[in-house]
């Protein structure tokens, strides 16, 4: 019987159109010092003083003193340097600067395609939404697993800038990432993340990142089990041991050449096991990642790398090629410093 | 051990700085340490007396990685038990390494590289998969380019699972002066064999590499398999490109 085997099936398509749209987003805002377009009338201004030596009307070559084109401002705005929220797939103490829009979007060769939309909120914080690929599921433990997707989830991080408090701070954030309930082959999961992670540049090309994370999470069967309450049980992750919640990570990011980064990274993502015993159902499995950051042009970045999922049970099978765009806006900053 | 030291040594003594990298993920079979420039695009396509051949393109991330995405028919597999025949496997791959000198004089350009399957179709064998991770180093000198490495292969087919199993990597580029487009390759490598439980063979190839433009090369070789006869053996007919971006003066610092 012949097999097809085929990814990127419905999400690619919800992919493509957020990865076109955001770029649209990044590029449709023009730059502060662009004159109007030549074509939009404009109303002659009534209160403007009447030039004392007005030489009358123009003949061959004559300028009017009137209207004689100021020189273009040709200076742009000096724009922050970004210092990215997430390294591959840790999240980092820097925050998105004010007002800076943030889209990145990624596919994998296991059929995983995700989104991560954020936006800096005054320095001081940042608010996003996204879609993940880590949550994993599995029947039995001796299955393998499969990653439940798309996982929506809503992330809240507030903190300080690095050398904001004292010279040689790091920067420090925390941050609160909550899913919206999943309901998958007959079981509805949620998932929680309270993390508190500071970064830090060890001069102007490498930089170090170490965290530690709350994880919470939830697993309820949809069918009602005969003869018994008609809720199912809920199996979490609280309520039995802290160290099954709470983990470390950290991550490394070095600068080799002025536009390209090399990133690794450790992180955690849940896995809930249906079949499995009480104690296992909800598994804390171990992630590394690696990879390059490359910068395209100002706005955009590609990164590529290689994650491997639950590194613990190492299987070079279950590593992933992931390739993902990046694009940074200043457009809602220049929209609000428009308004002041 | 002392021989195999002195000729490495007598290979270091005898490289020179080089001026840049050459160009080409791999010699046939067998990957090279090569990195293309940043922003690059190459690209292979390859084809066999059988019908079966290689298309990849690949993009230089950033002067230090790259990203290639593409299918192949290295991998042989068979539902049955007659002779495995050619699987077409969608792969990814990346790459990071250094160029050669990059971090002292004399030393080649090194990359760490992962590859993975991704999909496949048109066959009867269920669910195979082929994952293989690799350390290679490559030194250009001057009339010879030799290639070393050693790759962690692993395979599945059919929920079966092999550990991952490593094998040596080895390839050589011959240049001679006297035909200064023209150069011999040869390479050794191992690609899986997906027949029942999986297991790994080697891949031996010599050819013939033809500089036709700046941009362009046309390859033709033999590759003959540890699991198939010598008559066997596939005559291919492969094509490589590569783009290199206009470097305006911001990019240049990069390479």
């Amino acid at each position: 019987m012949k097999q097809a085997t085929f990814i990127f099936g419905t999400g690619f398509g919800t992919g493509l159109a957020t990865v076109l749209a955001t770029a649209a987003v990044a590029q449709a805002q023009p730059a502060p010092s662009d004159p109007p377009p030549s074509n939009v009338p404009t109303l002659p201004s009534t209160t403007a003083p009447a030039t004392v030596d007005d030489p009358g009307p123009l003949i061959g070559g004559q300028v009017d003193p009137a209207v004689v084109p100021m020189p273009r401002k040709t200076a742009t705005r000096k724009r922050p340097a970004i210092d990215f929220p997430e390294v591959l797939t840790t999240p980092t103490g820097w925050l998105l600067p004010a007002g800076v829009l943030y889209s990145k979007t990624a596919v994998d060769t296991g059929g995983g395609v995700t989104s991560d939309n954020r936006v800096g909120l005054g320095d001081v914080a940042e608010f996003g939404v996204a879609t993940t690929d880590q949550v994993r599921e599995r029947a039995t433990e001796a299955d393998k697993a499969e990653r439940i997707q798309p996982y929506v989830t809503a992330s809240f991080r507030m903190g300080v800038a690095e050398n904001r408090l004292f010279a040689q701070q790091p920067g420090v954030t925390l941050g609160f990432q909550k899913s919206f309930e999943r309901n998958h082959d007959g079981f509805k999961t949620r998932i929680a993340e309270l993390t508190l992670v500071a970064s830090k540049h060890l001069g102007k090309r490498v930089a170090l990142h170490a965290g530690g994370a709350l994880w919470d999470a939830s697993l309820q069967s949809n069918r009602p089990v005969a003869g018994t309450d008609p809720a199912p049980p809920e199996f979490t992750l609280h309520g039995h041991n802290y160290a099954d919640q709470i983990r470390v990570f950290g991550g490394f990011e070095a600068k080799p050449l002025d536009k390209s980064e090399i990133l690794i990274d450790l992180g955690w993502a849940p896995e809930f096991c249906y079949g499995c015993a009480d104690p296992d159902k909800i598994k804390l499995r171990p992630e590394l990642s690696w990879g390059v950051r490359y910068e395209v042009a100002r706005f955009m970045h590609l990164e590529s790398g290689v994650r491997v999922p639950d590194i613990g049970n190492f299987n070079l099978l279950d590593a992933q090629i992931f390739g993902q765009v990046t694009f940074t806006s200043f457009a809602l900053r220049d929209a609000v410093d428009s308004l002041k | 051990m002392r021989a195999v030291i002195t000729v490495a040594a007598a290979l270091l003594a005898m490289a020179r700085p080089a001026a840049a990298d050459p160009v080409g993920a791999r010699v046939l079979t067998a990957p090279t340490a090569w990195l293309p420039a940043a922003g690059a695009a190459v690209a292979m396509l390859g084809v066999d007396q059988r019908g079966d051949g290689a298309a990849v393109i690949g993009y230089g991330l950033g002067g230090i990685a790259e990203v290639e995405l593409g299918a192949d028919t290295d991998v042989r597999g068979c539902a049955c038990d007659t002779r495995p025949s050619a699987i077409w496997l969608g792969r990814a791959a990346f790459r990071v390494g250094a160029r050669q000198d990059a971090w002292l004089r004399g030393m080649p350009a090194i990359a760490l590289g992962v590859r993975a399957s991704f999909a496949a179709r048109g066959h009867e064998v269920h669910e195979p998969r082929a994952s293989d991770a690799y350390l290679v180093a490559s030194r250009d000198l001057g009339v010879v380019r030799v290639h070393a490495g050693v790759d962690a292969l692993s395979a599945a087919v059919d929920g079966r699972r092999s550990p991952a199993r490593l094998r040596p990597l080895a390839g050589l580029e011959i240049h001679p002066p006297i035909y200064p487009r023209s150069s011999l390759i040869g390479d050794l490598a191992w690609t899986p064999a997906l027949a029942g439980v999986p297991t790994l063979g080697w891949a031996l190839g010599i050819g013939v590499r033809f500089q036709a433009l700046p941009w362009a090369s046309v390859e033709l070789a033999v590759r003959a398999r540890e699991h198939e006869d010598l008559g066997a053996s596939t005559v291919l007919l492969r094509v490589n490109a590569a783009w290199r971006p206009s470097a305006p003066r911001s990019r240049r610092s990069d390479r």
